[in-house]
């Protein structure tokens, strides 16, 4: 029981990083019906950017604060001047999932040009460790999971109680139906794309403090973590990504408590292959729109 | 390569896959060389070209900028000695990627375009597999810096090595972590890192060392805390890690995070050594940990010797050394790289010729030690005694090399550990002996 419940426990921690990127990630997707594997870049540089304010003095948690605002207006440039410009010229859907692959690779290196391959650290220490029952949580991770969840319900209250979260749903389910009832749904386009830029910043930031060393692959090797917690839970359903992700943090830790670490992944994506297999539109897939569709 | 971050001898590569492929490009290659027929060197004033075969770009780029000093400072120590029978040697460098498919088309059409290469050294862990097929096929003589079990016994003929194996890298890791009742090893799932399991393993075994873990991770996890809380749960007295950089500090940073601040001592191989790695680990673990709980295990280089001295100067006097030799030097099987130029450059002096198909059966001749022939620790010692009509054996940086039937030459191993400056000392020397006892 105790490895069980300590393992759920960690499990948590990893999940919410990855959830805070799944939730920017499926924005990105619901809004554009784009596959940004770009998405993967801007983690990487959000956590070097990180690297750079804290080798300046700053605190980590105004570091945070301030890459997520850099994330978000670079994210709306990225779209204004990339991929708005390839949907505009009514690129496919996979022509378009490819051109960001490139722009992956670009901001990757971009990186190396200026920061080298060496691994980085923040050099944050854990802090105190928190045992409640057989959970084991640094005050980091703690921290890191309370932000996330915040967010996440900061998201959920936008999405529900605010004009702009309406207009969001809206064009999220109908884009041209939207411009109809007079929504700017271009400026709701960039602003989901600013969201989550934020929460990419945020996630990147996170997961350089998670795993507390990092290299310019970071968001390479975590992106198709991020994807799957994103198809798992539905892909463009912003409660799916959430849930996707912790299910998938969760699971990897299972996996590594009680079979082996060296296959904690490939549990994972078994479990995606088994949920799709079941719900091809994933856990949460359909329902929200519909749910969206009706509000 | 055994040295030198995660790149090194990671990736063990099934041969049968990337063989076939290697073969397939190599036949292309022969048929290439077929509309050429020029030999390195034969103009009068040609220079010598030593493919210096490694991952200049991409994840692993930092191993190939750990090979570049060694190889640029080995030539310049060679041309500053006249050079090899009136040509000037120099470095080729060929960017494989650390991927061993990239290495099939880098180093095929290196080899088509450029016909001055006349020896090779890096050919690393990661890609050693497709590239040492391309290379005996071409019959280019190379010094590769693998650590691969599979080339412990091979027949090429034009593959040597003077880098230990995997196995015999884990037993060393194994005897460091002797003096210690318990102890718990984790290991990276790619094939350096499962390479030195095995090793580790027997070694401890053998030294009555309980082991109360064992256990195969994937790398760059976001978290291994389930892993690293079970490890605690058995109390070792040490931790044995062959992991890349990155890996290794998440799981030490967790270790610390769940243990109260207390992580035991680590025995850590000298792969992961890299530029900046003091530095970030001396964030996480701080300088005391790192100068007296973490052992640092490798090929030994005694560091006081005048060849050393002179690989140092060189390495320093190079572009991409100028800034790194101390690291450089550190991570003693790069010294390999320039050890195996000199014994090449030698063997060309001895067969008087720069074609590999005549040298390479000097390579032997003038490394092996036996009665009338003169130790020699330099070229232009080597050249002036050859010329002198004596034969000769080269004790270099890494000490005697003692090529077996299979051109490999292990050399001996050591622990070292970090002063509060970032270098490295010598803590214990592991006689080759010791070490292939301890292995299984």
């Amino acid at each position: 029981m105790s490895i069980f419940v300590s393992a759920i426990g960690f499990g948590i921690a990893s999940g919410a990083v990855i959830a805070l990127a799944s939730l920017g990630f499926t924005l990105q997707f619901g809004l554009s019906n784009t596959l940004n594997i770009g998405y993967g870049g801007f983690i990487t540089l959000a956590a070097f950017t990180g690297y750079g304010l804290i080798q300046l003095g700053l605190g980590p948690w105004p570091t945070m604060a301030a890459v997520a605002v850099i994330t978000g207006l670079l994210s709306v440039l990225y779209y204004q001047f990339f991929i708005r410009r390839l949907i505009l010229r009514s690129v496919g859907l996979g022509p378009i999932a490819i051109a960001t692959a490139a722009a992956l690779i670009f901001i990757d290196y971009a990186i190396v040009a200026v920061a080298g391959t060496d691994v980085k650290s923040y050099g944050l220490t854990s802090g105190r460790t928190f045992h409640l029952w057989d959970f084991v949580l640094s005050s980091t991770q703690v921290a890191i999971i309370v932000l996330a969840l915040a967010l996440m319900l900061a998201f959920q209250l936008l999405l529900r109680l605010t004009q702009l979260g309406r207009a969001l749903r809206a064009t999220a389910v109908n884009k041209t139906l939207a411009r109809s009832c007079g929504i700017r749904a271009e400026r709701v386009t960039s602003l989901a794309w600013l969201i989550s830029g934020l929460l990419c910043g945020t996630a990147g930031v996170a997961l350089a403090m998670t795993t507390q060393a990092f290299d310019f692959n970071l968001g390479s090797t975590f992106l198709i973590l991020i994807i799957a917690a994103a198809v798992v839970g539905g892909i463009g359903e912003p409660y799916g990504a959430v849930a996707g992700g912790f299910l998938i943090g969760i699971t990897t830790e299972l996996s590594a408590a009680y079979w082996s670490p060296a296959y904690s992944d490939v549990v994972a994506f078994l479990l995606l292959i088994v949920i799709l297999l079941i719900r091809p539109t994933g856990i949460l897939g359909g329902q929200a729109r519909r749910r969206h569709v009706a509000t | 390569m055994e040295t030198a971050s995660r790149a090194t001898h990671r990736l063990r590569i099934k041969r049968t896959p990337y063989a076939t492929v290697a073969l397939i490009a190599a036949a292309g290659l022969v048929l290439a060389a077929c509309g050429s027929s020029s030999t390195p060197g034969s103009s009068s004033h040609s220079t010598v070209d030593i493919a210096d075969i490694a991952p200049l770009t991409g994840s692993l780029a930092q191993l190939g900028l750990f090979t570049e000093g060694p190889c640029e400072g080995a030539v310049n120590v060679v041309n500053s000695a006249g050079g090899v029978l009136g040509h000037k040697l120099a470095c080729s460098p060929v960017d494989d990627l650390g991927d061993p498919a990239d290495a099939v088309a880098n180093v095929s059409k290196a080899l088509a375009t450029n016909s001055s290469i006349a020896g090779a050294v890096g050919i690393t862990s990661n890609t050693a597999a497709t590239e040492v097929p391309i290379l005996n096929t071409a019959k280019i003589t190379m010094v590769s810096q693998n650590g691969l079990s599979l080339y412990t016994k091979t027949s090429d003929q034009y593959f040597w090595r003077m880098t230990p194996p995997d196995l015999l890298g884990g037993a060393g890791m194994g005897l460091a972590a002797a003096s210690y009742k318990s102890v718990a090893a984790i290991f990276q799932n790619d094939v350096g890192d499962t390479g030195n399991q095995p090793g580790v393993v027997a070694a401890l075994h053998s030294k009555g060392v309980a082991l109360t873990t064992n256990v195969t991770i994937a790398g760059d996890q976001a978290s291994y805390e389930s892993t690293v809380s079970q490890i605690i749960h058995t109390h070792p007295q040490a931790l044995i890690i062959s992991a890349d950089q990155q890996t290794t500090d998440t799981l030490l940073s967790e270790y610390s995070s769940l243990n109260n601040g207390s992580v035991p001592p680590v025995v850590v191989p000298t792969d992961i050594l890299s530029p900046g790695l003091f530095t970030s680990m001396k964030k996480l673990l701080g300088t005391t940990y790192l100068t007296t709980k973490l052992d640092l295990v490798g090929t030994y280089v005694n560091e006081s010797t005048p060849e050393f001295k002179t690989y140092y100067n060189a390495v320093r006097a190079t572009p991409a050394g100028a800034h790194e030799a101390e690291q450089i030097v550190a991570t003693q099987a790069i010294g390999t790289i320039y050890d195996g130029i000199m014994v090449m450059a030698l063997a060309m002096e001895a067969a008087h010729s720069t074609k590999p198909s005549v040298y390479n059966s000097y390579m032997t001749k003038v490394t092996m030690s036996r009665p009338g022939a003169v130790e020699v620790h330099s070229f232009a010692q080597g050249v002036h005694e050859l010329k002198a009509g004596h034969q000769i054996y080269y004790v270099g940086v890494t000490g005697p090399v003692v090529f077996n039937k299979y051109h490999n030459s292990t050399g001996e191993f050591a622990s070292f550990a970090f002063t509060p400056s970032g270098a490295v000392r010598t803590i214990t020397v592991f006689p080759p002996a010791e070490v292939a006892a301890a292995a299984p």
